[in-house]
């Protein structure tokens, strides 16, 4: 029984069955012991829920079921490629560190949240669902929630902005001199001050890179004080000469970076009347549970594909293919490649997941 | 024991309020003059001049003038008064911030955690603007004002804190408590007979109308511009950003300075000069328009046409229609035959849609 999901009376469920994933929606329902009973009569394939907590979770049209809050929600799913609709491992070894580098680099260490407060799910199919629940950010409106996903994807980063609050010029005074000292960010520093200056020392390190920076560190033992002063927070130790220029298109790169890095379908965060499949649910596209990684598991070494089944891999059901499969990996074991029109005896959970692939029928 | 000059100084704060209930204060005719003097000011200039007294007489005489000031605007019932003075209000609180005195008395905090901001100070000891706070993001978010440099990616952010310099903190009390003072007011059932006349003579100081935006066919127009323009016609404020994706889109859609002048003239916190100068700048500059992610990413997209552009609404939605409606246009032609070209057309701008 899914019971992860806080407060199931404030929320909107919909169904989805063979033909589409959401069939109806505007569900709401008084406990979970309610849902629990709808779930067994209905039997749906697809169970979705809001993210969003509503005074009147089934009224319609939206605006009439007064909005409360909503949880803040992250969709991550892996791009199109040729090995759709299954999913191969490289796919979902991708899309699993861009959660890890969502979950661990950005919600835990910049935005300050623990582990316990989030939910993290395999999608079911090709991709995994973060939910944070903490009731400071429940009302949280949709331009706070996008500077949010802004802020993952370095979306709207600026140099200009980015350097004044996080460098500083300081003035000071050594044998009747005055200089001037550019204090900035250390490699330890949180957030995008610290990625900056770790690609900096990076590239310092490394006397072909180090030239882009400034030609004066083309001089390794002038490049090494470099980065020992940045390693301590003082970016002038080498008077540079133009470091802003050069600094401003280091920064322009990180950007480029950081959209690559992590691309979540911001819609999902942003817009909180959407539905999204419940945790713990069956997706109806794979057969494949929307498991919950429980909190103490280390979540590189989590594979869906053998630790979210719903169906045994025991009992035995027969089905005839309807287009060629390529090899599969699923419930620990490998099933080699078949052909259109074979007739076969696969383990349920296998059978199952090629049933509702579509790839299969069964006999 | 109520602090009077945090009270006066912020005189919609809870602490003036409990003030004026303890004391048993009374809105009278005198009070009333205050806040109608209080009015004017803030909606001829724009802005409140601070009062710096420290007399228990003079700062109970500000406490009481905004109260009257207030009751004033509730029974006016006029939105574009209700956010001037909103706007006004809060630059006034931002000015008292920024004196030192309030400063050493710590007000900043203060009003700061009476808006929901818990700012914890962790730099600097001075009380010069070298000081810097941090916040949760959570608080950070609703309070930040839309602009680059306020955008949570530029921002030092750690642990779940974001840290503000005390200018930073400043500016985001203000937008704090203009929101606050935004907020619609009860209605009154019944206009109290004394406010007729004092409402009669403010109402002569509400702009006329001069918006020529009713020459422009808007119904081409894009509808995170037309928002724009909405919330401006309903004095509603538009963040710096918006104002000047407006302002790059109306360039552009062929408008002059005069008439783009006269859209802006129903914000809130308008004031003439600057306005020009930020059009006759922005037209200098000629910024390409922002595509609709930046739009988004600026809070000022409203749908989702995927048009990529503002400027490519036209094309993408109405299609072969526009491309139409242009080449008539585009020609010089009268729009007789043409269906419904629209009014307002820079060559520069169709070859844009229509590429």
């Amino acid at each position: 029984m899914p019971s992860i999901m806080p407060r199931i009376e404030r929320r909107e469920f919909g169904f989805g069955g063979w033909e589409k994933k959401i069939e109806f929606r505007h569900m709401a329902f008084r406990s979970a012991e309610d849902l629990r009973m709808a779930l067994a009569r209905d039997k749906p394939l697809y169970v979705s829920a809001s993210s969003a907590y509503y005074e009147f979770p089934d009224a319609r049209p939206m605006p009439r079921k007064h909005w409360l809050g909503a949880d803040l929600v992250f969709d991550l799913d892996a791009a199109a490629h040729d090995c759709a609709p299954f999913t191969c491992s490289e796919c979902l070894n991708k899309i699993r560190s861009q959660m890890i580098h969502l979950v661990e680099d950005f919600l835990l260490d910049d935005f300050g949240l623990s582990r316990s407060e989030l939910q993290i799910s395999f999608s079911g199919s090709r991709g995994f669902h973060v939910r944070a629940y903490r009731k400071e950010l429940e009302p949280l409106d949709r331009d706070g929630r996008r500077e949010v996903v802004d802020y993952i994807e370095g979306g709207g980063l600026s140099f200009e902005a980015f350097f004044d609050s996080n460098f500083r010029v300081e003035q000071l005074e050594l044998r009747r001199t005055l200089f001037e000292r550019l204090s900035g960010p250390t490699p330890a520093s949180a957030g995008y001050a610290g990625k900056f200056a770790r690609k900096v020392v990076a590239m310092a390190s490394e006397p072909t890179t180090a030239v882009q920076i400034s030609p004066k560190l083309k001089n390794k033992e002038r490049a090494q004080r470099f980065v020992e002063g940045v390693r301590a927070g003082d970016w002038s130790k080498v008077d540079l000469k133009g470091e802003r220029a050069a600094l401003a298109s280091i920064f322009e790169s990180l950007k480029v970076q950081s959209a690559r890095d992590l691309e979540t379908d911001a819609n999902v965060t942003l817009d909180t009347s959407k539905i999204l499949r419940m945790p713990d649910t069956i997706h109806g596209g794979s057969g494949l549970l929307a498991k919950t990684i429980p909190a103490g598991v280390d979540l590189g070494s989590y594979e869906p594909m053998h630790q979210a089944l719903a169906f045994s891999m025991d009992k035995m059901e027969t089905i005839l293919t309807s287009r060629t499969i390529p090899s599969i990996s699923l419930g620990g074991q490998t099933f080699d490649k078949m052909e259109t029109g074979k007739k076969i005896e696969l383990p349920a959970a296998y059978a199952i997941y090629l049933v509702c692939k579509k790839a299969a029928v069964p006999v | 024991m109520t602090d009077l000059r945090f009270a006066s100084h912020f005189p919609f704060s809870a602490e003036a309020r409990a003030y004026v209930r303890e004391q048993k204060l009374q809105l009278d005719a005198a009070a009333l003059a205050d806040g109608e003097a209080r009015i004017k000011e803030g909606l001829t200039s724009g802005a409140l001049k601070l009062v710096q007294a420290d007399i228990e007489t003079a700062q109970r005489q500000q406490i009481m003038a905004y109260a009257a000031s207030r009751f004033i605007l509730s029974a006016w019932a006029n939105r574009w008064a209700h956010r001037r003075m909103a706007v006004a209000e809060s630059k006034r609180a931002h000015d008292y911030l920024q004196g030192s005195a309030d400063i050493r008395a710590g007000y900043l905090l203060k009003l700061a955690g009476a808006f929901g901001m818990e700012l914890v100070q962790t730099l600097g000891t001075g009380d010069s603007s070298e000081k810097t706070y941090s916040l949760p993001f959570w608080q950070y978010l609703p309070n930040a004002p839309r602009d680059v440099h306020y955008k949570l990616a530029n921002m030092p952010l750690a642990a779940g804190r974001v840290t503000v310099s005390a200018h930073q903190a400043m500016r985001m009390t203000e937008e704090a408590v203009r929101h606050r003072l935004e907020e619609p007011m009860a209605a009154m059932a019944e206009m109290p007979p004394e406010l007729k006349p004092i409402i009669e003579r403010l109402s002569a100081l509400i702009p006329k109308e001069s918006v020529a935006a009713s020459k422009i066919e808007q119904k081409d127009f894009p509808p995170c511009i037309q928002k724009l323009l909405s919330d401006l016609a309903r004095s509603i404020n538009v963040p710096h950003l918006g104002r000047l994706a407006l302002a790059v889109y109306l360039i552009r859609a062929g408008l002059d300075d005069e008439k783009i002048c006269a859209i802006y003239s129903s914000a809130p916190d308008y004031d003439a000069d600057t306005t020009r100068y930020q059009v006759e700048y922005t037209r200098k500059k000629a910024y390409s328009m922002p595509s609709c992610t930046t739009m988004d990413s600026w809070g000022v997209c409203v749908a989702q046409c995927r048009c990529f552009s503002p400027l490519k609404f036209k094309q993408e939605v109405h299609g072969k229609y526009a491309q139409a409606s242009l080449s008539q246009t585009a020609h010089g032609e009268g729009a007789e035959d043409a269906p419904k070209p629209a009014a307002i057309v820079d060559p520069h701008a169709e070859k844009r849609v229509s590429e």
